[in-house]
């Protein structure tokens, strides 16, 4: 079993101040476990034959002293099944570590490897007894692919309350580790440094619906194709989300530009949920992503996906959900075919997917 | 063209067979709660100077938007187990929401590494426990019953 903890980071522990006696210590986790199983080919790890290697655990630590410091650090176990990226996911990882500084009720400061504001899922996408399905929208947040749930830098974060509105604004800086593709069977690992960026929210009275609004601007450092330039990437999301009573709605918008210039990937997701009871819980989702790709002097070329799912959900308790779901897909994500979508067509395939998910 | 007509008749039967007959239903079913005297009460150690907060205090407090008193002491809000039906009157009256939602709401924030909901205990005698305990404390238990040792604030609207 491999083991990876970045040093800088228990730097950032063992430095962090105290200037209270007034410890708090906490522990919390969460696991999510899947089996999944296609209709034919095989779909971001899930294969015709199956499998039960879906699987994510988490522990966190956190402690708090005084009002205004506290350290957290999640530690994550991640299983992707047959997908080619978990060859780069270790099987024990520091999912998060950080050191907060909270100057009042509604500033505040996170130094090290810092959850990154990036949507409504990002900083929970392994979070399974709060997510609709066993995985976010793939199309909008990749399978932890072109972007990261993590930066390793800063993130400032400042609320204001006028009224009975809510503001949110988070302003971060760093990098991040990525791995990324330009076919479904091979993926390279990215590092991306001076990732500049905010996520902003704006929550309605009442507190039933909020808009989100994200950019940022990365710098790759290696180039992870030829075709593709490294001088910046800009991400550009838009989000919206509401519930009444026992509906639950929530869509969301990326686009994303890279070079070649004219190169992009845009992608959308709707989601509609509806409790039936304290237990079920229905949810339907469409989702739609293209991606445009100029190769200078040769052509530009386009391809769609498309993920459509329906599922249900029982919850024993809050905390102890079981889901199933189906999902019918088109596109190029099939990993043992590798279509190239400059040429071949989209290839459909269904899948679905049996998780149980827990936290405490 | 024949495939996505077929797909869009899947859809669309879907949702007119599934999800909107599922709406409707629990649109017309909706529950309705009584809008008497609160169930709760809520409980501060003795020493506190405060007698009334709003209930949009309490929905700062227990969400932990708000963390001190106006005299700086750190405020300790604790809650009843999810289970409990005063939980449940506390919940749907000041954050209008079941207590599942709020639970949904602080499991974001804590798995986003923005905060950690207030510590629960199963019973009242705890809650009033901890309260008498604890200059900073607040909580909450049934409108009946015994509360010697703490002192009962009034909640405005």
């Amino acid at each position: 079993m491999k083991l990876k903890i970045n040093l800088p980071y228990a730097f950032v522990f063992l430095l962090s101040p105290c200037f209270s006696q007034d410890t708090k210590f906490s522990v919390h986790g969460y696991l999510n476990q899947a089996y999944g199983q296609s209709d034919r080919y095989q779909y971001y790890g899930i294969p015709e034959e199956g499998t039960i290697d879906l699987r994510n655990i988490a522990l966190q630590f956190n402690l708090k002293y005084g009002l205004k410091n506290s350290l957290v650090i999640q530690m994550n176990s991640r299983r992707v099944g047959e997908s080619p990226v978990g060859e780069f996911i270790d099987d024990v990882e520091l999912d998060w570590g950080f050191y907060q500084y909270e100057h009042d009720e509604t500033l505040s400061l996170k130094v090290g490897k810092v959850p990154l504001p990036l949507g409504i899922y990002n900083e929970i996408r392994d979070v399974g007894t709060v997510l609709p399905f066993y995985r976010i929208p793939t199309n909008v947040y990749g399978e932890g692919t072109w972007t990261s749930e993590t930066v390793d830098g800063v993130v400032v974060s400042k609320s204001w309350m006028p009224g009975e509105w809510m503001l949110d604004l988070d302003l971060f800086y760093g990098g991040w580790d990525s791995v990324t593709s330009q076919s479904a069977d091979s993926y390279t690992p990215v590092r991306n440094e001076d990732a500049t960026g905010f996520q902003f929210w704006v929550t309605l009275p009442g507190e039933r619906w909020r808009f989100g609004v994200h950019s940022h601007r990365r710098r790759p450092t290696e180039a992870f194709d030829e075709t593709i330039g490294r001088d910046h990437q800009d991400i550009s999301i838009g989000s919206v989300e509401g519930e009444y009573e026992h509906f639950l709605f929530r869509g969301e918008y990326v686009r994303a530009t890279f070079e070649p210039e004219g190169s992009s990937w845009k992608a959308w997701y709707l989601h509609l949920g509806t409790s039936f009871s304290e237990k079920w819980a229905l949810n339907f989702m469409r989702s739609r992503g293209r991606i445009t790709l100029v190769v200078p002097f040769f052509a530009t070329g386009s391809g769609d996906y498309d993920d459509d799912a329906l599922g249900l959900n029982y919850s024993f308790t809050p905390r102890q959900v079981l889901k199933f779901e189906y999902h019918r897909t088109e596109g190029y994500s099939v990993e043992d075919l590798s279509p190239d979508f400059f040429f071949e067509p989209p290839v459909r395939l269904d899948y679905f997917l049996i998780s149980f998910s827990a936290s405490f | 063209m024949r495939k996505k007509l077929l797909r869009t008749h899947i859809c669309a039967g879907v949702f007119s067979a599934v999800i909107l007959p599922t709406c409707l239903s629990l649109a017309l079913t909706r529950p309705v709660f009584a809008q008497n005297e609160p169930a709760y009460r809520i409980v501060v150690h003795p020493d506190n100077p405060i007698t009334t907060l709003t209930k949009k205090d309490l929905k700062n407090i227990f969400l932990k938007r708000v963390v001190k008193w106006p005299d700086g002491e750190p405020i300790i809000p604790v809650d009843l187990s999810p289970d409990s039906s005063v939980r449940d009157a506390f919940s749907r009256d000041i954050h209008k929401r079941s207590p599942d939602c709020v639970n949904a709401c602080w499991q974001r924030k804590l798995f986003s590494g923005r905060g950690v909901p207030p510590c629960t205990f199963p019973e009242e005698s705890a809650i009033l426990e901890f309260v008498r305990n604890h200059v900073g404390a607040i909580g909450y238990v049934s409108a009946v019953g015994d509360a010697n040792g703490v002192k009962t604030l009034k909640v405005i609207p």
